[in-house]
Parts: C-alpha cells; structure tokens; sequence
C-alpha cells in the first residue's frame, strides 16, 4: 500500500543532510518519493508501506547518523523535534561561550600585533627574574615559556572540540559532491592548524627536531584557526536560535479546537475531552464558545465567526440543517449539533497536516557563504595542487618549502571575517527591523524578501480590519445624517449582531429602545419615545408597506460597491439609507503603490464574494485577485504562482492564512493576527501597519546587499593574496633572484621609505606577518561595514503622515 | 559525478604526470642539490631592526648552520622562503636554523614578526654559488 507521511528528523546539522538523507532512502526499496528539509527538520516520504516501513527507513539513517522520530501521537512527534530544537540551541551556546573563552586572548594578541605593527614578545620568562629583567638580562638561570604553548593548548580544544561540527558537516556536503561553508572552514582551519602544530611541534623542540630532520618553521596560524571557528560558531548559533518556530504553530493550532465538549448521550449533559467525540453524536455549543468538531446544527439558531477557518469577515447567520465547522466561535445562540467529522478529518486537522506538509515541502533558500564556498573551494584545491606541483616538479625545489607555498593557498583561502560576514550584517539588519517593530527570522526569512517578484496579500485582516463598520449614511428625509444615525442605533441597541455592533460604535450616546424586536432575515422593530423604528432590508420595509423604489439608485450603488445596505424607517417614513463594509486599514493603498513602484506583482486573496473582492481590489489598485477561495485552496494557489516560476511572498493573519505563509516563499505575518500567523510567518509586523511589507523588503533587500559587500570585503585581501602566497608574484617582481626592473623603477618612483618597503615586499611571498594584517583588518572592515546597516531610513512615505 | 571524486582524479593524475616529468624529462640541474656533507656556521645578529651581516655568500650543496642572535628586547623572525624557514628569535636569546642550501641563486631573507619602524626594511640576501 502507497502512503505519504511525514517524520520529523533528528540530527539534520547542515543544508547537505538533507540531499544525504534523499539519496540514500532513494536507493531503498519500496521508496517512491523522499524529501528532507533542513529548515523544517522533516522528511516528506512516500513510499510502499508493503516493501519498507518507517522503522526499516530509521535504521538505514540510523547508519548516518539521523533517526526518524516515530511517534504515536502526531502532537508527540512536535514535542520531541522541539526539544530537540532547544538543546541544539543550548549545544551551540556552550560552544560558542567555551570557544571565544579560549579564543579571544589569542585574537587580540595577535590581531593587535599584526594591524599595528606592534613590537612585542611571544615567550615569558619564567624564574629568572620576571618578566622584565628577566627580559633584560636573557632570561639567565631562567627558562623561556614560548606562548606557542599556552596558544597550542587553547586552539587545540577550539578547533578539535568545538569545530569538530564542521568536520561532521563537511564530512557530509563531500558525500553528495557538495562544497558547502563548512568544507571551505574546514580546508582553512584544518591548514592553519596543522602547519602551525607540525611547524612548532616538529621544527622548535630539540628532540623532534634531530628526528625529523627539520628545522626553523614556527611562525603558526593559531589566531586564523581560533578566530574563524569562534565567529562561524557563534553564527550558527544566532541562526539556530532565530529559526521559525514551526512546531510551536502547530501545537498552538492543535489547542485551537476546544479541549472538551457537552454531549448528550442518554438525554444528560455530558462534559467529555473533545477527542472522545463520535461521529453523530450531539453536543452543544454555549454563546462565546468554540465548536468543538465540525457538524450540523440540529437545533437553535446563531451567528457563527468563521474568520479563523474561512477568512469570511462577517459572522455568518446559521440555523438548523446549517454545517459549522470546528473551532469557530459561536456568538450569542445556545447550538444543538450533530458531530459530522471527528479527529483527523476535521478541517482544523486538515489545515494542521498543510501547514506541515508546507513546511516539509519548502524549497530551501541556500546561504549566500554556501553559494560563494561551492565554486570557491573546487578552484582553491586546484589552485593548491598546481602551486605544489609548479614549485615541487617544475622549479625543482625542496619538498618541504614547496609544500609550505601550497599550505599558505588553503590558510589564506578562508577568510578570518568569512564567519562574521553573515551574522553580523543579520545582528544590524535585525536589529534595525526591530526598532521599526518588523520581527526577521533569520537568514533565510532575508534571503526570501531580497528574492521575492510577486506579493499575495491575504484580504480580511491584512489588508482590512476584518470587522464591518458603518461606510455610508444617505439621509433621505429632512433629518441629518447624524441623526438617521442615532435613530438606527437605537433599535439596534437590543441586537448582538456585528452589523448592529458596527451603527452603535458610529454613534455616540445611544439611549435604549423600549421595545425590541428581531426580525430573522429581514432586520429589526423597536419602539422608542412611542414611534416606531424600522431597521432592516428592503424585505422589511416591504412588509411594512414602505416603498423604496425613489430611492433605488442610491441602494444599488452602494450595494455594487459590495457593500451591505439597510434601510432606517422612523415613523412610518423611509428617513435614510445606511451602508456598512468591512473597511480597509490606513496605508494600504500607499503601500500598494509603493509595492508596484519595486515592480513587484500584487495578488489579493480572499474567502470573500466575487463582488467584495472586486470592489476592495479595484479601489487600492490591485489587478489581479482570487474570490472565493477555500482556505485549503490559498496554499495551494500559493503553489500554482510558484509553479508559474514567480518567488511568492504571501501576506497573512489568519489561521486559514498559515499554510499558505508556510508554503510561500516568505510568509509575512501581521502582528494582530493569531498566533499561528505568526508563528508560521518569517517576518512578523508588529504594528498594524500594512507599509510595513515594504520597509521589511526593503530592508531586506538591504541587508543582503550588505551581507554581499561584507563577503566581498572578507574575501578581497585573501584573494589577493592567494596568488602571492603560491609565490607566483615572484615571476614578474624577480629576474635571477633580484628585484626586476620594473620594480626598482616603482620603488624609485615611490620616494625613500615607502619605496624601499614595496621593494621588500615584492620580493618575498606572503609573508605570516602580512597574512595575519589582511586577517584583522577584513575583520575590520566587515564589521565597520554591518555597522553602516543602522544608518537604514525606511522608505520615504512609509512614516509621513503617521500621527495626523 | 561527485566534485571531490573529479578533484582527486585530478591530483592523482597532477602528481603522476609531476613525477614523469621530474624523473624522465627535467633538466638534472633543475633538481635539489644533494648535500655535501661540508657544514657552515654562520652568525647573523639582528640589533634595532637590522641585520648584521646582510650578505651571506655559501656553495650549493653546503649544509648551513646559522644561529641567530637577537639583541633587541622584543622579538624577531628569520625567514628564507626558498628553503622553508620562518623561525621566530626571543628577545635577548640565541636561536639556530639548519638547512642545506639545495638550490643556487640569490635568496632574500627578511624579519617575519612584526617588530615597529623599520621592520619592512629588515632584509638581507643570502647567495648560493656553484660548488666548483
């Protein structure tokens, strides 16, 4: 039997797991389909449940050191990834504290000493005076603690304790043909490490020396090796700890169905867990109560808020024979039902296995270092092998300083800032977001936003309040408006209806009706100050032999502007005409625009009629719009715009919204919207200001430019010193062994003292000293450049006119 | 394929063909020098960023013993690329390379720890002549 499910994984550390993970379950029997993903820690799998069953998958990651989380409860297997998550996150923390515990002494020594040139000591000398008449006098009757002691014994444990991750990781990229950061890290900290313990190990110390027959190589590379896994260490775990909390979204759309319901079974009210509930059994549902399972109604009547499930924004009127659906919330009538679905067929359970199913499904957006190392590192490792083979082979030079030429290649070939370029432009931009109040999850949720071509916005409560009010008031006798209004709002003062809510939220000092009637479907009849108030539809004046034919173009108007007419009868006289719609938020026509101006496309998405949708499209300037669209359906029409090769990002507040926000590529979450939203969204507006879409793309955008420069500005010197570390400078600066003289032409040119230094250092390769300069100051420079982020200013419009 | 699979083809094939090459078709004189067994000693000192002396003349073939006298009260760094030596000099100590000077030519040594003013300009050359 064919089944799809999906697991979550343990022990996916990098993007390469999840390529691993496919190509290895591909190759087992009775597999159809496999797909990890890093982002969402899970596996999509389809596969024959005849030929191979999930704990016969387990044991074939087992070998690679994943495990499948098999558990009984779906709401289990959230639980376990979760934790999971959080002794990841507490894992990476100790790293990061233990390894810049031992690090920094050594970067400041020797970042310091290298960027300013610094005359300084590298050994101490202990019991033969101290240190400075030891220093003095040559340290007699003392002996010298050479610092490449204290420096081996804190790198050891930063690049073989801590780094030892990245081995795991480039371990992995390499059996799928990946080179991944990691790989690059690896190449880099692995070089420097072992020539600055072969060197000092092997060359300084007497007795390993006479044996090795080799001297006089000690200048190490500690700092290249602490430095750079201190600061990728430390990127990760920021990474790590600002990563979608989708689990948390799902648990809190799993407490989002009531955890009990009354029954009646054998004519008595019983209170039981809602996950005993039974197809066709009867439950009630109490005013201001969430429905607890999809049914029918039996018995009563209400107005059910579907907005959670549906995206509807005004509460729909239910009555017997009508469905309601689990989760929504009952307004004012006492429900008699008939349980329909139960469980895992519910639409709640079906939006929870989207959202997962989304989340599974998530193309994975790869980091800019991952894409920079993946032709970065092949070209290196060639580069590398050709400087031996040119000095060994061809130059005819000893082995030893052929292979020092090849190992200079790979230490210089990773930048010390490559871990700072990331992390820290995300630290800024983050930080920068968050003063505008918009929430950035991370890496990813920024790569998404600079990627993104078109905007889908979810209509009610993204783009409008999601409640009605009042829009138009037509005063068609001699009264004004204000008073048409007042009179309508009296009568609707004995109603809980949303509509009657929105007449007496726009009207001031409403005195109550004497008498109150509702009318079902027509509207409503009060008595006030003995007159007679009609509130209602065209039904109802009807009824009450009022005509209303004079005033029909006004009516059609407004209804062909979707919206939802009354008419108000005081007297036994038609007085006024009042018009309510759901309104839109402030802002979102500039936003609109602005959104258009960065040539992105703008797609509305609504549960709403036809009519709404054009109305509320036409008048911010939306071309295109979807109506009527199921909640199951947004997702997939998520997909649709991504299958067309448009990067989506969608717009939500919803529940309904959730797996669309999860599917696309970068789901934006509107901070009054519900947990889940917001949960499932990758940026997250807290203010209710929808011109914050484009500050949040903008910004974005922002910071990956910056996070681009900041590669450029690590990588620079050490591309420029790759080729002088292999030596190769050494063919145009030399003619037999002195300067050539063109050299000495520009050295000339350059006057005395600058002269004479480029004269030097033109005639040597990359010198250690020199190496550890362009260390520092990259590291400098990325830093001084993530720093300029907090100089962003939003876009123009976005914060005029805020307080008017 | 798998990249790393193509690199290592490519090293195994890279050093294959360098062997060939050095073993069958190089010139003889391109190749190291084999030592002598005759050892040199030489005294270089280093004093306020200077090198004394700044021209070393040694045979091919010779084995060369330098030992190393800093007399400043921070530290220097003795470097000859060609030969694979970087050492760093303590303040106020005695140091010592060895090496066998396999190659004929005009060699630069510098300062390899940063030492302030002057440290760029810290050079000397060492010339390895022809034995006979």
């Amino acid at each position: 039997m064919q089944e799809r499910k999906i697991f979550k994984i343990r022990g996916m550390h990098c993007a390469a797991c999840a390529n691993l993970i496919n190509k290895f379950l591909l190759k087992q029997k009775g597999v159809l389909e496999a797909n990890a993903n890093f982002g969402s820690e899970s596996l999509n799998a389809f596969y024959d449940s005849s030929v191979i069953t999930p704990e016969q998958m387990n044991a074939v990651l087992k070998k690679l050191g994943y495990s499948l989380i098999i558990a009984e409860k779906e709401s289990e297997s959230e639980e376990l990834a979760e934790m999971e998550r959080q002794k990841e996150i507490q894992n990476l923390k100790k790293r990061t504290i233990i390894s810049f515990i031992f690090a920094s002494p050594i970067i400041l020594y020797y970042m310091t000493v290298h960027m300013f040139n610094l005359k300084h000591i590298h050994a101490f000398c202990v019991s033969g005076g101290g240190l400075m008449t030891g220093l003095v006098s040559g340290c007699q009757g003392g002996w010298l603690l050479d610092f490449n002691w204290i420096f081996f014994a804190m790198t050891t444990p930063i690049q073989l304790g801590v780094g030892w991750v990245f081995y795991r990781n480039a371990w992995t990229a390499m059996r799928v043909g990946s080179a991944s950061m990691d790989v690059l890290v690896v190449l880099g900290t692995s070089a420097a490490y072992l020539i600055s313990v072969i060197g000092f190990l092997f060359s300084d110390l007497a007795f390993l020396r006479e044996w090795s027959g080799w001297s006089g190589l000690d200048h190490p590379f500690w700092e290249s090796s602490a430095a750079l896994v201190s600061f990728i260490i430390l990127g990760r775990y920021f990474e790590a700890r600002s990563r979608g909390r989708v689990t948390s979204a799902i648990r809190k759309l799993m407490n989002l169905a009531p955890k009990t319901a009354i029954v009646i079974r054998d004519g008595k009210e019983l209170e039981i867990p809602s996950s005993e509930l039974k197809i066709d059994d009867i439950f009630l549902v109490k005013p201001g109560a969430n429905v607890p399972t999809d049914g029918i109604i039996v018995e009563g009547k209400s107005s059910i808020d579907e907005k959670v499930v549906t995206g509807e924004s005004m509460p729909v009127g239910k009555d017997a024979g009508d469905e309601v659906i689990g989760a929504t919330n009952n307004t004012y009538g006492l429900l008699k039902c008939r349980a329909k679905k139960v469980g895992k067929d519910t639409l709640l359970f079906q939006i929870i296995k989207m959202v997962r199913e989304a989340q599974s499904s998530k193309a994975s957006i790869q980091d800019v270092a991952d894409r920079v190392s993946e032709k970065f590192v092949p070209i290196v490792i060639v580069f590398a092998l050709l400087v031996f083979s040119m000095w060994y082979f061809i130059l005819g030079y000893p082995a030893i300083p052929s292979m020092i030429f090849m190992v200079a290649v790979l230490v210089i070939s990773c930048p010390c800032a490559l871990g700072l370029a990331t992390p820290t432009a995300l630290m800024v931009g983050t930080a920068r977001g968050a003063q505008s109040g918009i929430l950035i999850k991370g890496g990813k949720a920024l790569e998404g936003a600079y990627k993104i071509n078109a905007v889908a916005f979810d209509k009610t409560g993204t783009l409008t309040k999601g409640e009605p009010a009042v829009t138009d008031v037509v005063a068609l006798a001699a009264l004004p408006k204000e008073e048409v209004l007042k009179i309508a709002a009296i009568a609707e003062r004995g109603s809980e209806h949303p509509l009657a809510q929105a007449i007496i939220k726009a009207s001031a000092d409403v005195p109550e009706p004497k008498e109150f009637s509702a009318l079902s479907g027509r509207g409503i009849k009060a008595q006030y100050e003995g007159k007679t108030i009609l509130v209602g539809n065209e039904l109802l004046m009807a009824e009450n032999n009022l005509d209303i034919t004079p005033y029909e173009k006004d009516y059609e108007d407004l209804q062909n502007q979707a919206k939802t007419v009354v008419f108000t009868a005081y007297n036994g006289k038609i007085i006024g005409i009042i018009a309510l719609a759901d309104t839109l938020k402030d802002y979102v026509k500039e936003a609109i625009t602005e959104l258009k101006k960065m040539k992105k496309e703008i797609i509305m998405i609504t549960g709403d009629n036809e009519k709404t949708a054009k109305a509320i499209a036409s008048s911010i300037g939306i071309d295109s719009y979807f109506a009527k669209v199921l909640p199951e359906k947004k997702e997939e029409l998520i997909a649709n715009l991504q299958k067309q090769g448009k990067v989506v990002a969608m717009v939500g507040d919803g529940i309904n919204d959730a797996p669309a926000l999860a599917k696309a590529d970068l789901g934006i979450a509107v901070g009054s919207g519900t947990d889940v939203a917001i949960e499932t969204g990758d940026i997250i507006l807290i203010k209710d200001d929808i011109r914050d879409v484009v500050t949040a793309i903008d910004l974005s955008k922002k910071t990956i430019h910056k996070i681009w420069q900041n590669f450029f500005w690590a990588f620079i010197y050490n591309i420029i010193a790759i080729p002088v570390a292999a030596g190769v400078h050494l063919f145009i600066t030399q003619t037999a062994g002195v300067p050539a003289p063109w050299v000495v032409e520009a050295a000339a040119f350059l006057g005395e003292a600058s002269g004479k230094i480029f004269l030097n250092l033109s005639q040597s390769s990359l010198r250690p000293e020199i190496a550890g300069f362009a260390m520092a100051f990259s590291s400098v420079s990325v830093v001084m450049n993530s720093l300029l982020l907090n100089r962003y200013k939003e876009p123009k419009f976005a914060r005029e006119n805020k307080k008017q | 394929m798998n990249k790393f699979v193509i690199i290592a083809i490519f090293a195994a094939i890279l050093i294959g063909a360098g062997i060939t090459y050095s073993v069958y078709f190089r010139a003889p004189e391109i190749a190291p020098i084999k030592p002598t067994g005759n050892i040199v000693e030489i005294n270089i000192t280093a004093n306020k960023n200077k090198w004394n002396p700044t021209l070393i003349t040694v045979k091919a073939g010779d084995t060369i013993k330098i030992n190393l006298i800093n007399e400043d009260l921070y530290d220097h760094g003795f470097a000859i690329e060609a030969f694979g030596i970087n050492k760093r000099m303590f303040a106020k100590q005695n140091t010592s390379v060895e090496f066998v000077a396999s190659k004929k030519g005009n060699f630069v040594f510098y300062c390899s720890v940063p030492c302030g003013e002057g440290h760029f300009e810290q050079t000397g050359h060492l010339i390895v002549v022809s034995s006979e």
